[in-house]
């Protein structure tokens, strides 16, 4: 009887989901969806990210990705700690077309915050870290699986605006230290992802 | 004793077959289940309890989450302290026939290791959290309303970065019956 309930219930909150999302390039559509990012061309060396991210879409050509990215990165001897927390505006430069057409292409520019800690692996009491401020800019395109599922792969170019840490070596020695002159380094970061969407938070006035 | 033993086992495999001559739609499903896996770089096999929750969003997509508690090596020089996973993401279902899903997904995730501590180091090993990322491939057949089996082989991908530092990438399989909720169609 129980397991009834449950099957009705679960029922009936799909179909509401399914039906308030009939039309999924309406203005206002939130998504949901996963990442992964690569982390590279950076003296940091190259790193894996895992993260997430929601959008919300304005209009018919733009939409806006808020999204939480923890990349690590070893390179010896040091291990880099980033965190990732912002947003980029997405511009879809053809007319935007959702399944069955299988590809959208985009352009993304955004700003984020960001956190890195960096730690001399093989003496882990020496670590520094700091926060700072970045933004990114770059290309990318959903590929729609369903209507309401897209793979996004985007790849974009990140610019930090804080001095950067760097490991010094005096004679096998090594010490952190804060280089104001390496502000404006960045490292290249490609994505993957899926996002499904939900519903629209909002309904385009007719 | 037997014959009523074979006769029970008969009566439940004629009302599973019955059950799934029904066409089912499934809801949501779970399972919990021992986990194989290789490491691609290094001779150790790690072995999980594995736990997976997946919810049917649609017809054609799933969301999964996942959790691997690292129980050992199959080896006896074992290469981790522990290296517990936790994996979520997203699938698009293929109904291959009646109540048969084959479904591929995209997973990110993280991973909570330590390796051992080698003789020669001169510090102790570290435990940390790094990110992983997965594709992985789930068969399941819905054979009752609350009942599947399942089979699933994964690729996972990550570093553990971490003194000593070890690639975590692997191959991993695990198979069994789960318990789901589905509905008739």
């Amino acid at each position: 009887m129980k397991i009834k309930y449950l099957c009705l219930t679960s029922t009936l909150l799909l179909k509401s989901i399914d039906l308030l999302t009939q039309n999924t390039s309406t203005t206002g559509m939130l998504s949901l969806g996963i990442r992964s990012t690569i982390s590279t061309f950076s003296h940091d060396g190259v790193g894996l990210g895992t993260g997430g991210q929601f959008r919300i879409r304005f209009s018919p050509r733009v939409n806006s990705d808020w999204f939480l990215d923890y990349i690590t990165i070893e390179k010896k001897p040091v291990r880099n700690t980033y965190y990732h927390i912002g947003w980029s505006v997405i511009y879809y430069f053809l007319r935007y077309q959702d399944a069955p057409r299988s590809i959208q292409p985009f352009l993304a520019a955004g700003h984020c915050f960001d956190y890195n800690q960096k730690t001399i692996i093989l003496q882990p009491h020496l670590k520094k870290d700091r926060w700072g401020s970045a933004v990114q800019a770059g290309a990318g395109m959903h590929v729609f699986i369903t209507p309401r599922l897209d793979i996004t792969s985007i790849c974009q170019y990140m610019i930090h605006f804080t001095p950067e840490i760097v490991a010094a070596n005096y004679n096998g020695t090594y010490t952190l230290e804060i280089h104001e002159h390496n502000a404006l380094e960045g490292h290249l970061l490609i994505t993957a992802g899926l996002n499904y969407k939900l519903f629209p938070l909002w309904k385009k006035k007719q | 004793m037997e014959k009523k033993a074979i006769a029970s086992i008969v009566f439940f495999s004629l009302s599973v077959t019955m059950q799934s001559q029904k066409v089912l739609q499934p809801l949501a499903s779970s399972y919990l289940t021992l986990s194989q896996s290789i490491l691609t770089n290094y001779a150790a096999s790690p072995f999980y309890l594995h736990g997976n929750l997946t919810v049917f969003m649609n017809d054609n997509t799933s969301a999964a989450g996942e959790i691997y508690y690292y129980l050992g090596e199959t080896q006896d020089i074992k290469k981790f302290d522990f290296s517990h996973l936790l994996l979520w993401g997203l699938g698009k279902n293929f109904p291959l026939t009646r109540n048969f899903y084959l479904t591929p997904y995209l997973q990110t995730g993280l991973s909570y290791s330590k390796t051992k501590t080698m003789a020669t180091d001169s510090i102790p090993a570290q435990a940390g959290i790094t990110p992983l990322v997965s594709v992985k491939s789930d068969l399941q057949y819905f054979i009752h309303p609350i009942f599947h089996f399942f089979l699933q082989v994964r690729f996972l991908y990550g570093q553990h970065v971490y003194h000593p530092p070890l690639s975590l990438h692997q191959i991993g399989l695990s198979a069994g019956l789960g318990i789901n909720f589905a509905r008739e169609k």
